[in-house]
């Protein structure tokens, strides 16, 4: 169906985005009776998300475990803003769905005795991953997102269909009525806008990268973040930039298994760990970068580097890796090629700037404020932290829970008629850079962003100087140079919506980091360097009025309802300048 | 970075014009062949070189230039840092192996 050339799709629910939590979505509203779905990705369906990209490292609480021992120490090392209502959720449901991709044929990989191999978590003390899962001849991420994506082609029968729709990207979501009924994007090659009316809408479509340094995630550009937040739902823990380390020169993945086994150093190549964390170069990825910094201001780095050429470590990693299959054999073949042996010396070493660890905030089914819209995988905010396994985690149960709940709520709630006038007005906003001769270019825009958020005093160790006036540059690019973003052609048309949506997140990032008024997780305020339990043990939720200021407020964590809370008494204060 | 398709190679068959997350790459529909038109968008995931059928796409492992954190202009405050904290009493994550 058409009209005012915009293509129409009528369906049930719409699914916007497909790593694991979009397609198993889709499995599980399917299981529950949702006749029509549609998943809709701005790049190939499953293909090109980052599940596809990742190593498939996954923690799952196997039987013989303790969820509340993960749970407490999860907890922990989230400074207690972790959502641990849903924390449970998933531990306690996770082997069930170990259970599912086996069905599905993926296989973990296994000790010659038949046990499942696995590693620890870096930076928890208990909880441990499945490593290398591998299905019809993939290995990887790559492997579980086939496997899942056969199950959402395979329909148990004609009534109950998953339509995919790749290359569409997905720029508003419609709202009447006080409830999400459908979403329009256009499509990547031929920006021809599309509209999807459906009765709830799963926003699967990931977290913000600002296209930094970490590898694979430039397309991960606070979508799903945006597209929430213009519709007026709450956002919570979008302080929370989390960077992870790499080489400046190529990608790296890897870094979170080399735990234990490998060790970073200065730029005269003396190891730093030690003086700043027990456990030294084991410690949380937060705290290997915020010593880089601190080393930085020593004038010890950069450069920094990173080895892992002592045995029998080496050949540990290095069996690891040449086994996770995507990217990594070939990119490990490729650097030997060009004279770069990752294992046999210190190699350069920089942060990356990853990933925002906020979200949308929802109920524990996945709901957001507003009714009919859901969120799942890093577009939920559960909780602040970066550990290795447990993105994909939380992306497999959530994608599972919202699949269930949507299908409760689809088959409860009416269909929500049609306003082709508000189709047609979105439409218009998604098409606006097209129109927009001679404005900004998406990638100036996105360089002075990245100029801006990226330097330590902003992304690593803030502090309030640093933040204003990063934040009054990005307030600069939101009022002069967004709204004159243009686009000469479809893939620039994209792109510039992914730069208004990374500066609107830096926006609320920035804003966040102001209010947040002491230090917790990867949130390291330098000008309040402790972590103040009295004050702060809450989060900070956000959202956007209807005249389009940002209000916000506190909500307590309710550590009343939650097993484990902080000790009140003991002394939480950092230890400024300790390792000096 | 991507650094070639070899023509004479490509088969047509679309594979890494679908699986390029950056849309790097298109099939050019008059000559069925995949052509490089937004090399400076490429973040080196090998994608394309991993799903061509024939071997006709090579990528590079250097990336683009990376904006980092300490080029621009960093006015870090004079207090400095971590340690253990709330961590101090965290140890071992055990070793790798049996669970
Ligand atoms: C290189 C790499 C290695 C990793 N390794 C691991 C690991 O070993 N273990 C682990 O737990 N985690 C790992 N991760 C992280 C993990 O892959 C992700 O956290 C997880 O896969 C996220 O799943 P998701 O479904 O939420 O999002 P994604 O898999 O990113 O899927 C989101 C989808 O939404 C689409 N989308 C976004 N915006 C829009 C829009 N506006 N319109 C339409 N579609 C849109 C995207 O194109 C994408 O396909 C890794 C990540 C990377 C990049
Ligand atoms: S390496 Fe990745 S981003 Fe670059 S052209 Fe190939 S698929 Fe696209
Ligand atoms: S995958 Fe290979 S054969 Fe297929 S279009 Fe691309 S270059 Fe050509």
């Amino acid at each position: 169906m058409d009209h005012d050339g915009i293509d129409v799709v009528d369906c049930d629910l719409l699914i916007v985005g497909s790593g694991f939590a979009g397609l198993w979505a889709a499995i599980s509203a399917r299981s529950k009776g949702v006749k029509r779905i549609a998943i809709a990705d701005k790049g190939a369906i499953s293909l090109t998300s980052q599940s596809k990209m990742a190593a498939g490292a996954t923690i799952f609480c196997l039987p013989q475990h303790r969820p509340d021992e993960w749970l407490d120490d999860m907890a922990r090392a989230n400074s207690y803003l972790s959502r641990q209502d849903i924390l449970s959720l998933i531990l306690e449901t996770s082997y069930s769905r170990l259970r599912k991709l086996e069905s599905w044929g993926i296989e973990y990989m296994r000790l010659p005795g038949g046990g499942y191999f696995t590693l620890p978590s870096r930076g928890f003390e208990r909880a441990r991953m499945l490593v290398v899962p591998k299905g019809s001849g993939s290995r990887g991420g790559s492997a579980v997102v086939r496997a899942m994506l056969r199950q959402v082609k395979a329909p148990p029968d004609f009534e109950h269909r998953v339509d995919l729709y790749p290359r569409k990207m997905i720029t508003g979501i419609m709202v009447r009525g006080g409830r999400a009924v459908g979403a329009v994007g256009v499509d990547r090659r031929t920006a021809e806008p599309i509209a999807f009316r459906s009765r709830a809408v799963i926003l699967a479509g990931a977290d913000c990268s600002f296209r930094g340094n970490y590898l694979c995630v430039d397309q991960v550009t606070g979508d799903a973040f945006k597209l929430a937040y213009d519709a007026g739902v709450r956002l919570n823990n979008m302080e929370f930039l989390v960077s992870n380390t790499g080489s400046p020169r190529y990608g790296f993945e890897g870094t979170g298994m080399a735990a234990r086994f490998a060790r970073f150093l200065d730029r005269d190549l003396q190891p730093f760990m030690k003086r700043y964390h027990p456990r030294a170069d084991s410690a949380e990825i937060r705290y290997i970068v915020q010593a880089m910094a601190d080393q930085l201001l020593q004038g010890n780095g950069p450069p920094f580097f990173f080895d892992m050429s002592s045995k029998p470590s080496s050949y540990i990693i290095h069996m690891l890796l040449d086994r996770i299959g995507n990217m990594v054999p070939l990119n490990l073949e490729r650097l030997r090629e060009t004279g770069v042996d990752v294992f046999r010396g210190p190699q350069e070493w920089v942060p990356a700037v990853h990933s925002l660890r906020g979200g949308i905030r929802t109920s524990t089914d996945c709901m957001s404020d507003l009714p009919g819209l859901f969120a799942a995988g890093l577009s939920q905010s559960v909780d602040p932290g970066l550990f290795n396994g447990w993105s994909s985690m939380r992306a497999m149960w959530s994608g599972e829970r919202s699949g269930e709940a949507a299908a409760g709520f689809v088959l409860s709630c009416d269909d929500a008629g049609r306003d082709p006038g508000e189709e047609k007005e979105l439409a218009r906003r998604a098409l606006a850079p097209l129109r927009c001769r001679g404005g900004s270019d998406p990638d100036g825009v996105c360089a002075a962003l990245q100029r801006a958020v990226f330097p330590y005093g902003v992304s690593v160790c803030k502090d309030a100087g640093s933040l204003s006036g990063a934040l009054r540059e990005v307030e600069r690019l939101r009022d002069e140079l967004v709204p004159a973003l243009s686009a000469e052609d479809p893939h620039q048309l994209v792109k510039a919506h992914e730069t208004a949506n990374m500066v609107a997140v830096a926006e609320l990032y920035l804003r966040v980091s102001l209010i947040r008024q002491e230090s917790r997780a990867d949130h390291f305020r330098v000008d309040f360097p402790s972590t103040d339990d009295e004050s702060w043990l809450a989060w900070i939720n956000v959202r956007r009025e209807p005249d389009g200021s940002a209000s916000f407020e506190r909500e307590d964590v309710p550590l009343d309802r939650y097993p484990f809370g902080p000790d009140l008494k003991s002394d939480r204060i950092r230890e400024v300048g300790a390792a000096r | 970075m991507i650094d070639r398709i070899d023509e004479e190679l490509c088969l047509g068959c679309g594979n890494c014009d679908v699986c390029c997350p950056m849309d790097v790459i298109h099939l050019d529909p008059p000559s069925r062949k995949a052509k490089i038109r937004y090399r400076d968008d490429c973040m080196t995931c090998y994608n394309c070189e991993l799903t061509c059928p024939v071997g006709a796409v090579r990528v590079d492992p250097a990336r683009r230039e990376r904006t980092q954190a300490w080029e621009a202009d960093c006015a870090l405050g004079t207090g400095a840092l971590i340690a253990s904290g709330s961590d101090a009493d965290a140890n071992s994550g055990g070793e790798g192996g049996v669970s």
